[in-house]
């Protein structure tokens, strides 16, 4: 029989359930608000939630620390298992607090969130990501954990119990602005992460094919990078407003000082240097070899670069399009503030307005848009880099 | 037949290669050697037109390259590179089909090709086939560059430095693959080396180049009997060309020539591969183990161990030193 696995400490999951243990007996976990500008009444999990669902995920987060501190790659399974029933239990926990402070009589009250829910939120996903890369998870069961996850939150959100919740009583109370607002935001992206894809591989071809170009070009797209974007923003404004008073037609299209035009161009200006970096090195990393040999056998230079340049370097391309993509959510969500809408409207306005649900409103979809963008477009690349070029696993043990 | 007829080609004012004539007869195996940026791989790219020569002609079968399609010069022209060249993100089945392709064959022309030729180069078509080149090793991989060098059939082979970076003894295995195939299709290939050993045993004409010009052009043994001048002599070894020379000649040469001695159809007496000598072996060889063994005769034998005949010392002295 094999000996036992020895058990070892993991610190991470050590301090990261200790700490969300001490968060949540220490710091508010939700407020109550009678209306949206009376300020609320901040309550820890014990008097918000009641006992019985506190001394639960107490419980949780103690035997995740106890198995953080004797850890085994079995236990560390169940330590994924209890963080993932953790963020499950969540939106049951607001739930809770909905239904016991909230009474009939105050129609507009409304339950923030205070710093032990984030806290337990943003703890539980790491914790959770800690473990399944240590015991490295098969895909398939990490995507069935996070379907529990949501799933478990989209239940307790169609049960109606979470409609007091800020967050939804800002968004239902404009939800044809939110819409609109992820609508331009997706647009002004995809706007502009299109037009420097298209311009950028343009100019990286230039320079690849004149190498004199190289570092002019590269430089004055550096430059862009080191201007702080409201001040690429702001110095737009000036020359666009100019040409639309020059040529009055052009406001018939939205160009004008202020709107999307700035946007999209300072948008270009700070996504350029990426994609052109990027689409260059790759484009000149394929091995000359490769190319050669290509032309050798008589490929027409369409061919070669279709066939071979462009899906040699895609996975590189790509990984250009996924800094660029990422940047822009965030960008975008700043250029609010010259009128080019999208979801940092909400952000500025609850700026103003001092109303953190709002700001809320603005600041999760965006978050969320950027790591869905990430995820997306890692995996993208991953699956092609696997795909042809790192074979060299079942390389050692087919060659003789 | 290829023709080279005062072949030049200058990069930003250096010239390359230097008015160049030279004539590779059809089915002949022309290699190339001289040190390192003397101009070998500049020729050989101007002959598929990767390179524009910049005066001269250059003739394929009499008709001058330029009056070709660029792509469709290339397409009959095999080429094999030192670094192999395989598309990285295609299977070994797609690589060599290439050529095919671009030439349109019907699907499963290609597909029989690929077969007929991966089975040609001692790849298994069910193991290899679906590989991907990162999975081959360095001898695999360079015999699938040559497969693709021939898939389109040509009647043209280009081979820059192909083996030249591979092991001593896969390279020897190739050699003599090269060898074997060339028996079988008999191409016109230029070839390409810096290695001498390399090129003695593979070629029909040897080339020497020196900073753009050719310097000697004649067969293996002409060149080592008689160098046209000392970088020549340099290069093919002044030490060591008794031995080269007599690596040109198979042992059996000398049975063709000379009547056999005392041919009496017995067993060889020895048991191990040391013991006798193999019609096959080169005179080198043979020497050697004659060396070896401290004899100065032994007995050779053909492929199925009948004894030949008895080799002996004075032999091997007499055929070199003709
Ligand atoms: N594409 C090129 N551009 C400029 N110079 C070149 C190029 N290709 C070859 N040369 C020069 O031409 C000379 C001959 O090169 P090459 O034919 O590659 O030599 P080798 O005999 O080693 O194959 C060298 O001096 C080399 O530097
Ligand atoms: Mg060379």
């Amino acid at each position: 029989m094999a000996a036992p696995e020895p058990t070892r400490k993991n610190t991470v999951l050590i301090v990261l359930a200790a700490s969300a243990l001490a968060g949540l007996w220490l710091l508010d976990f939700s407020s109550i608000q009678p209306n949206r500008i009376v300020p609320g009444i901040s309550q820890n999990l014990f008097a918000a939630a009641g006992t019985a669902l506190s001394v639960v995920l107490s419980i949780m987060l103690a035997a995740l620390v106890l198995l953080g501190l004797w850890s085994r790659s079995r236990r560390l399974v169940a330590a994924v298992v209890i963080a993932t029933a953790g963020l499950c239990l969540l939106p049951w926990l607001l739930v809770s607090v909905s239904l016991n402070q909230l009474t009939d009589d105050q129609p507009s009250a409304r339950i923030g969130l205070g710093a032990a829910f984030w806290l337990l939120l943003f703890l539980l996903s790491l914790m959770l990501v800690e473990c399944w890369q240590r015991v490295n998870l098969d895909v398939h069961w990490r995507l069935i954990a996070m379907a529990a996850v949501i799933g478990s939150w989209s239940w307790a959100y169609s049960s109606g119990q979470l409609e007091a919740l800020g967050l939804l009583r800002e968004y239902h109370s404009r939800s044809g602005q939110f819409h609109q607002a992820l609508r331009q935001h997706l647009l002004l992206v995809g706007g502009a992460v299109g037009c420097s894809l298209v311009l950028g591989f343009a100019l990286a071809v230039q320079i690849l094919r004149r190498p004199r170009w190289q570092e002019p070009v590269l430089n004055v797209l550096s430059f862009f990078q080191t201007i702080p974007s409201l001040a690429l923003f702001g110095l737009l404004i000036a020359p666009l407003s100019y040409l639309s008073n020059q040529w009055p037609w052009l406001q018939q299209f939205g160009i004008r000082g202020i709107g999307w035009a700035p946007a999209v161009l300072a948008l270009i200006g700070y996504s350029l240097l990426p994609i052109v970096r990027n689409t260059w090195v790759a484009l000149s990393e394929v091995s000359p070899g490769v190319v050669d040999a290509a032309r050798g056998m008589g490929m027409s230079p369409a061919q070669v670069f279709i066939q071979v340049r462009l899906p040699l370097s895609l996975p590189v391309l790509l990984e250009g399009v996924r800094i660029t993509t990422i940047q822009a959510i965030g960008l975008t969500a700043v250029a609010a503030l010259i009128g080019a809408g999208g979801l940092g409207t909400f952000i500025f306005q609850g700026l103003g307005q001092a109303a953190n649900e709002l700001i809320l409103l603005g600041a999760l979809p965006t978050i969320g848009l950027a790591l869905l963008a990430d995820g997306f477009l890692t995996a993208a690349i991953q699956w092609l880099r696997q795909r042809h070029l790192s074979t060299s696993l079942t390389a050692q043990a087919t060659a003789p | 037949m290829i023709e080279l007829i005062g072949v030049s080609k200058t990069f930003n004012g250096r010239t390359a290669v230097d008015a160049i004539d030279l004539t590779i007869p059809k089915g002949s195996i022309c290699v190339l050697v001289g040190t390192s940026g003397c101009g070998k791989s500049t020729t050989l790219r101007m002959i598929n037109r990767l390179l524009p020569h910049d005066a001269g002609i250059i003739r394929i079968d009499g008709q001058e390259i330029r009056s070709f399609n660029e792509q469709k010069l290339r397409q009959q022209i095999g080429y094999a590179i030192q670094s192999t060249g395989l598309f990285p993100h295609w299977t070994v089945e797609r690589n060599i089909g290439l050529v095919p392709r671009l030439l349109r064959w019907p699907k499963q022309k290609i597909q029989d090709r690929v077969e007929e030729l991966m089975t040609l180069l001692d790849l298994d078509p069910a193991i290899y086939a679906r590989q991907y080149p990162r999975q081959l090793s360095g001898g695999q991989a360079q015999r699938v560059g040559v497969a693709r060098a021939l898939a389109g059939n040509p009647e043209t082979l280009l081979m820059d430095e192909p083996f030249g970076a591979l092991d001593p003894i896969t390279r020897d295995n190739l050699q003599n693959e090269l060898l074997r195939i060339q028996a079988q299709v008999k191409k016109t290939i230029v070839f390409v080396t810096h290695d001498i050993d390399e090129a003695l045993k593979l070629a029909s004409q040897i080339v020497v180049m020196d900073q753009g010009r050719i310097v000697q052009v004649d067969h293996p043994e002409q060149l080592l009997r008689h160098p046209a001048n000392a970088y020549v002599e340099n290069l093919f070894g002044s030490q060591d060309r008794g031995l080269k020379l007599a690596s040109l000649f198979p042992v059996r040469s000398l049975f063709e020539t000379d009547t056999p001695i005392q041919a009496n159809g017995l067993k060889a007496p020895g048991s191990g591969p040391e013991d006798c000598i193999e019609a096959t072996d080169s005179l080198r060889l043979a020497l050697s183990k004659m060396l070896w063994a401290g004899a100065s005769e032994m007995p050779v034998v053909d492929a199925n161990g009948q004894v030949l005949g008895q080799l002996t010392l004075e032999q091997i002295l007499r055929a070199n030193g003709k």
